[in-house]
């Protein structure tokens, strides 16, 4: 019978390894509903004001996801596509939201608001 | 009714904007209740005299949420004397390409050309925290 120590199932590096995979499933989840899904089809999107993302950007924005993903960072509250064929990843946490935008232009831009304000901006991937 | 001279916007008027609900989640998650602030985000070249909104003393919600036939539609709330308290204008704009539309209302300074402004993107954010409340969904009818 294979002997546990309970004290390890609570040990630093079980949680970490806990909460790695729980993230690596929820972006997991996010790439396969969402992004692996407007790739298929990404006329599902489109709509008056709101021009579908190119299978270029989606496939930037996959990218990004699965680089997050094995770089082990937390998950996004959401991925939405943006009214001119971008793609934004947000995280919230209490005021302050966390925002990967990959704009039209295949552009990347980091941005961090503090309830609504703008904290910080900078770019992480120059577009055309 | 006479429209060269369009009818000012009270700040108790309640105005909507409409919001696509097609391949959801996306700028309104009905399981969360929360509305993003690309709802608000401006169209590249449709909102180059700003961001559309319609007065519900002209439409009702059902009426606001009417967009592309097949296609659902959620619409949030927002008063105007909010809006303008956050430092924003509201203006009636009733002469489109199209012909006249008593409704129609925008805010002219979250528009094509300030989209990516640091300015625009905060505003995108106060607009979701003065959302009174969302509607919907609404359902076109196909053709």
């Amino acid at each position: 019978m294979l002997e546990i120590d309970p004290r390890e199932l609570s040990s630093p590096s079980m949680i970490d390894a806990k909460r790695d995979e729980a993230r690596r499933k929820t972006w997991q989840r996010l790439i396969d509903r969402q992004l692996l899904e407007w790739l298929r089809d990404p006329s599902q999107i489109e709509d008056e004001g709101l021009d579908a993302p190119s299978a270029t950007i989606i496939r930037l924005s996959l990218d990004l996801a699965e680089s997050f993903r094995d770089r082990g960072l937390p998950a996004p509250a959401s991925i939405v596509p943006d009214p001119n064929g971008g793609i934004v990843f947000e995280r919230r946490e209490g005021d302050v939201s966390e925002v990967f935008h990959v704009w039209d232009d295949g552009s990347v831009e980091y941005l961090r608001f503090h309830e609504t304000q703008l904290v910080e901006r900078r770019p992480l991937f120059p577009g055309k | 009714m006479q429209h060269d001279v369009p009818d000012p916007i009270d700040d108790d008027e309640i105005l909507y904007r409409r919001v696509p609900a097609a391949a959801a989640p996306q700028r309104y998650d009905p399981d969360t209740g929360e509305l993003t602030d690309q709802a608000f985000a401006p169209h590249r070249t449709e909102d180059v005299t700003g961001i559309s909104l319609v007065r519900e003393k002209f439409k009702n919600a059902e009426q606001a949420a009417r967009g592309r036939a097949g296609k659902s539609y959620y619409v949030a709330a927002l008063r105007a004397g909010d809006i303008r308290c956050a430092g924003m204008s509201v203006e009636p704009r009733p002469h489109l390409s199209c012909g006249i539309d008593p409704a129609h209302a925008e805010l002219p300074d979250l528009n094509s050309g300030n989209r990516k402004d640091d300015a625009t993107l905060e505003r995108q954010r106060v607009l979701v925290r003065l959302c009174l409340r969302v509607l919907g969904p609404f359902d076109a009818p196909a053709d």
